[in-house]
């Protein structure tokens, strides 16, 4: 039993001609274009620019081994209780710095906030050394903590950086 | 004699305590802690166990009396392969307990942590969210709480304090006590922590570890003792200290003028394990047990027994005797290797509650889709021979030198069964024991 | 105890569209009410990929599709802002890929036309050492790359938006109900309501509408059957792995064994790699995720991102489309085109289904639904639903501020911000003035204390399950054992439940987390099942433990010697 199904359907009936024609003209061009050699100057540039100011930064091997070590999480919190033991007092707790890692990455950056993230703590590695799941803790923490400082100044891409 | 225990949990702990008792030169390897970090406060032996029917405890069919816990285990797991079996066959269980639990208690109380009750007495015991359980061993701050044995019990909530909730989680005690029958009358004391200490509810480990301090505890001592009254049993959140529990409970008794005593802990707020952890840390540093933080790399097997641990750092340590302590999945004694179920170390043959192998099996072939129901994948261990030495697929012990403690035995889900520190407990001394005769 | 309710529409089912038409009729002044078997958005809703994308391969057959796609994806952002991200896409080009990169091309320099109504940016090409640079973990047997970008939505705020805008413009909303049996005239068959039951409470009333409107997507059949009339459908079954946190900040294209495209992308906390498309017979009510869709998605993702496998998957998701029928093409092929059914034809006037269709065109399709729900009432109010924003999204938050007034982490803020946007004040509200301010519950979000009391006093939340849609509770890496206990003490307080409802409650929640979880289990996730099943089971009272065990036969056996 059919209905009525709205412009979309109506237009669905030409959509094979609109389709077609649109792609002959875009292919004309495509091809002009190409034989021009005619091509955006700095295609990574370009993309930061597009993407910059929603948090997209150059991608960083070393935070992104970190996230993969940190992806062991067991959610136990014996890193909280060891830091607690060893004094520090760091402004983010260490269990929530290896569950927040990732999504901290971009969040801070797309929203531009100006609080830092986290403390560069003491560096005692007393997480670390705790850590069931052997997550470098510590590192999480200064990489953090870097990014905050990161946050601050603004991405631009220039080629030099890139290249 | 030289001898190398795998897993610093409570099962390689008490092997290797055992072991440097009998005077052996003991290394410990460990790679970092395991389920017993992870604990709330008790070491169920057998009263957790749930063998109930119809909701009540079981009675002796004879003479109509409640069946001991232990006796209600061994009556359950009969002729199944639950390492109480092998453990407690021919010897009278509830003394063998008791000599664990002594063991167990000498060896903490120097860190000021205590192992009381006993395997022939129930205690009821409240966690943190009000639920409440049997217990019959437990760590000393959650152990003090049995609620048969005081007329009135409070909870005492703290505003602010993370992964805590005193007014559900008291509705929640006064259903349970209903359900087993218990009267007792209920309570909510508040303690507002000065400025000093409310900062860090929200850290519920700093705030355990400030109480430990004596200007904390001298800045506390006002609104503590707003907490008191007379037959009053007062249950804490489980923050009275990060190590000294002994130290902060006495502050607590003293200064409320009644009984104190911890919530066991669960998630996210279940420090007990972290004391236990580090009570037992101490104890192996005082019987001069050597400690290696890290993973064992490879065994080295020379004729049959095993000759040598090389440790992933690279030092190599020889030895007479082997203990296998490394728990399951937690711990690092069970992984997925290459998509499939294995041991990590000597690729020992694993088996289900029903005695298949199920090592070489995808992990995913091994679970049930009944979450409370039975799960190979969680009740897989290592088989060992009377003294716990694991087998090989042929039924022989794989090495004559090497037995096994904890969690890698198989024949139980610790989840389920709520036995695994009585089984850390028992088996860790016993492989202590027969390790020291190589 | 029955009472009456008296509407102009009844809105069966509680997914996006279902939600969103009630949204649209409330805008219009047509009084309706929507009743939900589960909870809001809870089925296929929350199962879907999670964006609202522009339909870039209807550019072949049908640019119309597209480019209203575009436009109403436009407008869902303006409406929700908070709601929505964007996901700039990789789609890498091999050496043995069907399609070369100059098709590939002419195809993203189409869609380039249709991004600005999407506020979406143009495409970029790339060689490959610069395809390699932007994502290290790409196939190194890459020849060249294409960027474009999509934008990502929670699809079940966005349903649970819908159903708020619409209860707080006089909607009734009645989640954990379902439809008993359809309300028939006499003599024209006409259907005039329906007699629901409370599913929680066993309560049952009848609700007495002008018009009713079968929502319920694969489920629609069902429904229809029980008014005589039939709805063809060819449900189709998508999965998705969810990874424990991001993999990447780009979503990465990976072209299956039989040539479909997948994608693994960032979704809010995590990244998932996903779909498949199967036809399905099945249980609806009992969807598994099978190895091979596992091994099938895996094997996709590995071509594009080899080292895949060694990231950790802690869920699976998994959901229905209630893809219009059609015979004899593949399921890739099939419309994603839906219909509004008058059954006036089949005996049953004054009953409609809606079937079909896509996340991202649930605008659209309750408009199309809407109007002629009110050209048969005839109400003549115009739609407004792509101009009047959803609670939330009447402009921006102030995250650093909001987190100082109420002493939280910003960070908290943040994520409470992406599911409430400027009604997060709302949400914290109730701890102003307190002596100590909210805390976290679950870490993986974070979501705090306020935002679970949030859910159940404000917004309807009933069951701890609920607030998994609703807050994003328990689906981190944890998968609800750090947090899960101390959720159901904070709706104990607010919705006043005994102890054994505590007890049920964690109970499900449990058995759901593993339902998901059990299918992708391996590697890194089993301790975290090892601990998870510790909390719920190791851990469980006497009540919780009383229940689940009544009669244990082991018993029996033989008291041994001791």
């Amino acid at each position: 039993m059919r209905g009525y199904r709205g412009f979309l359907r109506e237009l669905s009936r030409t959509g094979g001609a609109r389709a077609l024609s649109l792609q002959l003209r875009t292919g004309a061009a495509h091809l002009l274009r190409s034989l021009r050699g005619a091509r955006a100057p700095d295609p990574v540039a370009l993309f930061f620019r597009n993407y910059g100011a929603d948090g997209f930064r150059l991608p960083d091997t070393e935070r992104a081994q970190l996230q993969l070590a940190a992806e062991a999480c067991l959610v136990c919190g014996l890193c909280s209780a060891e830091c607690a033991r060893a004094g520090g007092a760091p402004l983010l707790d260490p269990r929530d710095a290896v569950i927040a890692a990732a999504r901290l990455e971009i969040d801070w950056l797309r929203l531009g906030l100006s609080e830092p993230i986290a403390t560069p703590c003491a560096a005692c590695r007393a997480c670390t050394a705790v850590c069931p799941a052997g997550i470098p803790i510590d590192r999480v923490q200064e990489s953090l903590a870097r990014l905050g400082r990161e946050a601050a100044a603004p991405q631009v891409a220039t080629p030099a950086e890139i290249r | 004699m030289r001898a190398v225990v795998i897993g610093g949990g409570l099962a390689g702990s008490c092997a290797a305590l055992e072991l440097a008792a009998r005077g052996a030169e003991v290394a410990l390897v460990s790679a970092g802690p395991g389920s017993t970090a992870l604990s709330g406060g008790t070491l169920d032996v057998a009263a957790a166990s749930p063998l109930r029917r119809g909701g009540l405890p079981l009675a002796d069919a004879a003479d109509g009396r409640p069946l001991a816990p232990l006796r209600r285990l061994l009556v359950a797991h009969g002729n199944a392969a639950h390492p109480y079996a092998a453990l407690l066959r021919g010897r009278s269980a509830a003394l063998e307990v008791e000599e664990a639990r002594a063991a167990l208690d000498a060896w903490l109380a120097p860190s000021g942590l205590r192992v009381v009750g006993s395997v022939d007495e129930t205690r009821w015991l409240a966690d943190v969210r009000g639920a409440v359980r049997a217990a019959d061993l437990a760590q000393s701050g959650s152990g003090e709480g049995d609620l048969a044995s005081a007329e009135e019990i409070a909870l005492v909530d703290v505003p602010g304090l993370a992964g805590f909730d005193a007014r559900p989680a008291l509705r929640m005690l006064a259903a349970e006590l209903a359900s087993i029958g218990l009267s007792r009358t209920l309570r909510l004391a508040t303690l507002e922590l000065p400025a000093g200490l409310a900062e860090h509810a929200a850290a519920p480990a700093r705030l355990a570890r400030r109480l430990e301090d004596p200007a904390a505890q001298a800045a506390l001592v006002p609104a503590a003792a707003r907490l008191g009254a007379p037959r009053r049993l007062l249950l804490f959140p489980p923050v009275l200290g990060l190590e000294r529990v002994d130290r902060v409970l006495a502050w607590a008794a003293d200064a409320t003028g009644c009984r104190v005593a911890e919530l066991v802990g669960a998630p996210p707020l279940a420090l007990a394990g972290y004391r236990l952890d580090r009570a037992l840390s101490a104890a192996l540093a005082r019987a001069g047990v050597e400690e290696f933080a890290g993973r064992v790399a490879s065994i080295e097997e020379d004729a049959g027994r095993a000759a040598a641990v090389r440790a992933e750092g690279g030092e190599r340590l020889a030895l007479d005797a082997l203990v296998l302590a490394t728990g399951r999945f937690v711990g690092g004694g069970l992984l997925e290797r290459d998509g499939r179920l294995a041991e990590a170390l000597l690729e020992l043959p694993l088996y289900d509650l029903a005695g298949r192998r199920v090592d070489g099996v995808r992990p995913r072939r091994l679970v049930r889709r009944d979450y409370e129901g039975e799960q190979p994948l969680f009740a897989a261990g290592v088989r060992t021979d009377a003294q716990l030495r694991p087998l090989a697929a042929d039924s022989k012990p794989r090495l004559t030198n090497a037995f096994v403690a904890g969690d890698l035995l198989g024949g139980f889900d610790p989840a389920r069964d709520r036995t695994g520190l009585g089984v850390a407990l028992l088996s860790g001394r016993r492989a202590g024991i027969e390790a020291a005769k190589c | 105890m029955s009472r009456g309710l008296r509407v102009q529409v009844l809105v069966v089912g509680g997914g996006i569209n279902g939600a969103g038409i009630a949204r649209d009729l409330a805008l219009r002044g047509v009084s309706c009410a929507l009743v939900e078997r589960r909870e809001l958005g809870s089925g296929t809703s929350w199962a879907s990929s999670g964006m609202i994308h522009g339909g870039l391969r209807y550019l072949q057959k049908d640019p119309e599709v597209t480019l209203h796609s575009c436009v109403d994806s436009g407008a869902i952002q303006r409406i929700a802002p908070h709601l929505v991200f964007r996901i700039p896409f990789l789609m890498p080009v091999f050496p043995d890929d069907p399609i070369g990169p100059e098709l590939v091309e002419i195809g993203l320099e189409m869609y380039d036309r249709y991004q600005p109504f999407k506020n979406g940016r143009p495409h970029t090409r790339l060689r490959r050492e610069e395809a390699l640079r932007l994502e290290p973990a790409l196939s190194p047997r890459v020849e060249c790359a294409f960027t474009l970008d999509e934008w990502g939505v929670d699809a079940a705020r966005l349903t649970a938006a819908n159903a708020l805008d619409a209860a707080e413009r006089g909607a009734r909303i009645s989640t954990h109900t379902e439809v008993v049996e359809l309300s028939r005239e006499g003599g024209s068959g006409r259907v005039t309501g329906a007699r629901v039951r409370d599913r929680l409470t066993g309560e049952s009333w009848r609700i007495d509408a002008d018009l009713t409107l079968n929502a319920t997507g694969p489920w629609a059949p069902r429904l229809a059957a029980l008014a005589g009339t039939s709805v063809r459908l060819r449900p189709a079954k998508g999965i998705h792995l969810v990874f424990e946190r991001r993999v990447s900040n780009l979503a990465i294209y990976a072209r299956g064994i039989d040539g479909r495209d997948m994608f693994t992308f960032p979704h809010e906390q995590n990244s998932m790699a996903g779909t498949t498309d199967d036809d399905f017979y099945g249980d609806l009510d009992r969807i598994d995720v099978t190895e091979d869709e596992i091994a099938y998605v895996m094997q996709a993702m590995e071509r594009s991102i080899p080292s895949i496998r060694r990231h950790r998957v802690i869920h699976t998701t998994q959901g229905v489309r209630p893809t219009l029928y059609g015979f004899g093409q593949s399921e890739d092929e099939l419309s994603r085109d839906y219909e509004v059914i008058d059954h006036g034809a089949e005996g049953a006037p004054g009953f409609f289904t809606i079937a079909g269709g896509k996340l991202a065109a649930y605008r659209l399709m309750a408009e199309d639904a809407s109007d002629r729900l009110c050209a048969s009432l005839g109400v003549r109010e115009p739609c407004r639903t792509a101009t009047t924003p959803l609670p939330g999204g009447e402009g921006a938050l102030d995250v650093e501020a909001l987190a100082r007034r109420f002493r939280v982490a910003p960070a908290a803020v943040v994520r409470l911000g992406f599911r409430h946007g400027l009604r997060s004040a709302r949400v914290l509200a109730p701890a102003e003035g307190r002596p100590t301010p909210p805390r976290t519950v679950c870490a993986c979000e974070p979501v705090l204390d306020a935002e679970v009391a949030h859910a159940a006093r404000v917004e309807g939340a009933r069951t701890l399950g609920d607030c998994v849609f609703r807050a994003r509770l328990g689906v981190g890496a944890c998968q609800g054992a750090s947090c899960a206990g101390q959720a159901a003490g904070l709706l104990a307080d607010a919705l006043d439940w005994p102890a054994e409802r505590c007890a049920a409650e964690l109970s499900a929640f449990a058995a759901e987390r593993w339902r998901a979880a059990a299918p992708a289990l391996g590697g890194r996730h089993l301790a975290a099942f090892e601990i998870h099943r510790h909390v719920f089971l190791g851990a469980r009272g006497f009540a919780a433990e009383a229940a689940s065990r009544p009669e244990d036969p082991a018993v029996q056996a033989e008291d041994p010697t001791p």
